[in-house]
């Protein structure tokens, strides 16, 4: 018989003792011991969850936050133009800033020059601008050629020369618009909304990333993937769960093989079947059905197979695992009074299996909203999902800002869609697991 | 303890080993370039031969043309290679964008006698290469003859690989509607013209395997996986030589690049990796790459040292020669980033 609160029963019994008694403690001290008690038990309780928590802490919420402070990072302007950018401040936007201003931003770019921190503007400059990197570029160059230095005239025709867009409101705008260490520049870019601007200051008409029909075909390429594999999983799992010892053990090892080979091998493995002369195609041709080899690999279709191959043990599992606790007399039961077989298990057995399909759905959802390598290569380019681009940000454009601010939309969506539906089974399915 | 120091001897011993063979490593020279056939040739008749007569370590790295990557590198002061072979392109926008050494006003390499264009402010032009149109030769009834053939999808049917570049793409796409070879690059620099490139790009965007390393499209036109392909000619050349692929090239229309190396800004090793590129472009030895692929000096001299039967594989036989363009590397560093992006986007769509 262990008392529920250990300590504060050992507490009782050492306040019993009649030296205890005698130093009675105020009331005040008692209830702070208390409250500083249950603190502890508290800590203690929560101590073999330490290592959960810390792993979460450092491995996923950290991680998160540093990509959402990057995602609206944005002070590369200000950094190497700070002056500019503050003198900026008073100009109302029309035309373009007084030759002072133009000295100001002269010398400060001759001194990013000397700082190098001129080409993380021009880059910086040329996301917003059309040719903004060549127009930066283009005046630093120019600038170490001979002029009168006292004259705030001579800096400005100097940098005219370089470039008509200095004459323009286009690039001073940017300038005067960023001035501080954050904006939501990139987040901006990477909803879809246009953010390029002409040297004169009107949007330009250069196209870009489509991201919004890109986010769009992620979530249709993951529901697609997610609806068929829902079909295809749901009889197999059905009989896994009904089936006996033995030939479920045989049916279960099937469904894991998939588990137990890397992804990357079974894409590849796809990559072979599907090819031009690849095992579909010659098997085909070799009976006759086709005379052209059908064109598979690199299609939509493709990407949809091999992803549907990949996710199907995630939807499997969890809907075994609900299935085996339906008791099997219901149907019978149901049978036994006259309902037939397809009607018994629709009313019978599939609303009770509705929490394991929206497990295994939802899980696989979320994992398809995230694939990276299978559609890259067996999808064609217009079959690339959100993490294809995150991927090429991050790696070949380097443009860390844009593949944050992807990726926070990313964890956002995912998250919109995932938290209620997860919720929503955790609530139904808690009296069956 | 005489045991104890003795371990802590040995122990000390091994960490100045260490110590020291760091900068042994650092002392070598990094050579970038882009693999496969193009790279071991150039391993062949350039690096072996260097690192032995310098008794220099050579090692070696390979890319695609990310700028990004060498932006990084500079921008941290912490790069990592010394030599790097670019395309006329990729060298004139690093070079705009002040990521390269300016080695072109050298003497070594003005007195070099290298053709004409080979040398620019940042690069020294050691090959000279093609793009041209591969394909399987029992494809198609009548074989394609000219580059611009890759548009023509009534006479030559299936899927075709282009590479993944505005580079080279753009420019076909405007030959193929009618423009003439003098006039491709004003065209180019209009928006009328971008537009006019992409929408002939749209009439075939279906029917394009995109390959991006110069080693794929050998292996997709072997597999099957498509019937023709813009390929740079050495790679078919050698997939014809080495592994019996037995591709067709047609010449008509190839457009013309130079391999060049280049000095990334910062690179450790300056002195070591000037003297490696004026190793190339010695005509003795500049003319020996042709011997392991099938593209061309850039050194005068050097031509008439060619071995005889590899002269017809070259991009600047005669017979080859037809309607060729040259790739020009000023407007591709002038209006590269935006074609790059809007290229990007319509790929992506």
């Amino acid at each position: 018989m262990t008392l529920p609160y250990g300590d504060v029963g050992l507490m009782m019994t050492q306040n019993d003792t009649p030296a205890a008694k005698a130093a009675a403690p105020s009331v005040r001290v008692v209830r702070s011991s208390i409250r500083s008690d249950s603190h502890r038990r508290a800590v203690r309780a929560a101590l073999p969850a330490a290592p959960l928590l810390i792993f979460l802490l450092v491995f996923l919420v950290i991680p998160i936050g540093s990509i959402v402070h990057t995602a609206v990072s944005d002070g590369e302007i200000a950094r190497a133009l700070p002056l500019t950018t503050q003198a900026l401040q008073a100009w109302d936007g029309d035309d373009v800033p007084l030759s002072a201003v133009y000295m100001t931003f002269g010398q400060e770019l001759e001194a990013a020059g000397h700082a190098g921190s001129v080409r993380p503007l021009s880059r910086r400059v040329g996301y917003e601008l059309s040719r903004g990197a060549n127009i930066i570029l283009g005046a630093q160059r120019i600038l170490s050629e001979d002029f009168d230095r006292a004259d705030p005239q001579a800096w400005k025709a100097q940098l005219i020369k370089a470039d008509p867009a200095w004459g323009q409101s286009g690039v001073w705008s940017i300038f005067k618009h960023y001035n501080g260490r954050y904006s939501a520049f990139y987040l901006r870019w990477a909803t879809g909304f246009p953010v390029k601007i002409e040297a004169d200051g009107r949007l330009s008409q250069e196209t870009s990333y489509d991201f919004r029909s890109i986010y769009l075909r992620t979530i249709l390429i993951s529901l697609v993937v997610t609806g068929l594999t829902i079909l295809i999983g749901y009889p197999v799992a059905y009989v896994i769960a009904n089936a006996s010892g033995r030939t479920a053990a045989v049916l279960l090892f099937f469904i894991l093989l998939p588990f137990w080979t890397s992804l990357l091998v079974r894409t590849m493995s796809w990559i072979v079947f599907l090819q031009t002369n690849g095992v579909l195609n010659a098997t085909l041709a070799g009976t006759g059905l086709i005379s052209e080899p059908l064109p598979l690999l690199y299609t939509r279709l493709a990407t949809i197979i091999a992803m549907i191959q990949i996710q199907l043990p995630f939807t499997v599992l969890p809907m075994i695992s609900v299935m085996r606790a339906i008791p099997t007399n219901q149907v019978k039961a149901a049978r036994n009074l006259g309902a037939g077989p397809l009607r018994a298990h629709a009313t019978i057995f599939l609303p009770q299996a509705v929490p394991g399909i929206a497990a295994g759905g939802l899980l696989t959802f979320v994992l398809c909203l995230g694939f990276y390598l299978t559609p890259a290569l067996v999808g064609g380019p217009s079959d690339q999902m959100v993490s294809f681009f995150i991927a090429r940000f991050t790696n070949e454009d380097l443009n860390w800002g844009l593949a944050s601010a992807l990726s926070v939309i990313l964890i956002l969506g995912a998250g919109l869609v995932a938290l209620p539906l997860a919720r929503h089974v955790a609530r139904h399915s808690s009296d069956r697991i | 303890m005489p045991r104890a120091r003795s371990f802590k001897q040995s122990f000390l011993a091994g960490l100045v080993l260490i110590a020291v063979s760091f900068p042994a490593l650092a002392d070598g020279l990094t050579v970038v370039s882009w693999g496969g056939a193009l790279q071991e040739a150039q391993t062949k008749a350039f690096l072996d031969p260097y690192a032995k007569a310098n008794n220099i370590t050579v090692s070696q790295d390979t890319w695609s043309g990310e700028l990004a990557k060498l932006r990084a590198m500079v921008d941290s002061g912490n790069v990592a290679w010394d030599v790097i072979d670019v395309d006329p392109q990729t060298g004139a926008t690093a070079c705009d964008q002040g990521l390269l050494e300016k080695i072109g006003a050298d003497a070594a390499f003005k007195s070099a006698g290298l053709v004409d264009g080979a040398l620019t402010d940042c690069a020294v032009g050691t090959s000279v290469y093609a793009t041209i149109l591969a394909f399987q030769k029992q494809a198609f009834p009548q074989a394609p003859t000219k580059l611009t053939d890759i548009f023509d999808t009534k006479t030559f049917p299936g899927k075709r690989g282009v590479r993944k570049s505005p580079v080279d793409t753009l420019e076909l796409a405007l030959l193929a509607d009618g423009v003439a070879a003098s006039d491709v690059y004003t065209t180019l620099a209009t928006p009328a013209g971008v537009d006019r490139a992409f929408k002939k790009l749209d009439t075939i965007k279906k029917d394009i395997v995109w390959w991006e390393a110069g080693a794929q499209p050998p292996q997709l036109l072997k597999s099957g996986e498509v019937k023709m392909a813009l390929a740079w000619n050495g790679r078919i050349a050698d997939a014809n030589a080495k592994e019996n692929a037995d591709l067709g090239i047609a010449w008509t229309n190839q457009i013309r690049g130079f391999d060049m190396w280049v000095i990334p800004s910062g690179s450790k090793n300056l002195a070591a990796a000037k003297q490696f590129v004026a190793f190339s472009v010695k005509p003795d030895v500049n003319a020996t790459l042709s011997t392991y692929i099938a593209y061309g000096p850039t050194v005068k001299a050097a031509s008439a040292l060619v071995a005889k039967d590899v002269l017809p594989n070259l991009p600047s036989a005669p017979q080859n020669s037809e309607g060729a363009l040259a790739q020009d590397g000023a407007f591709w560093a002038k209006n590269g980033d935006a074609l790059n992006a809007r290229f990007s986007s319509w790929i992506s769509q």
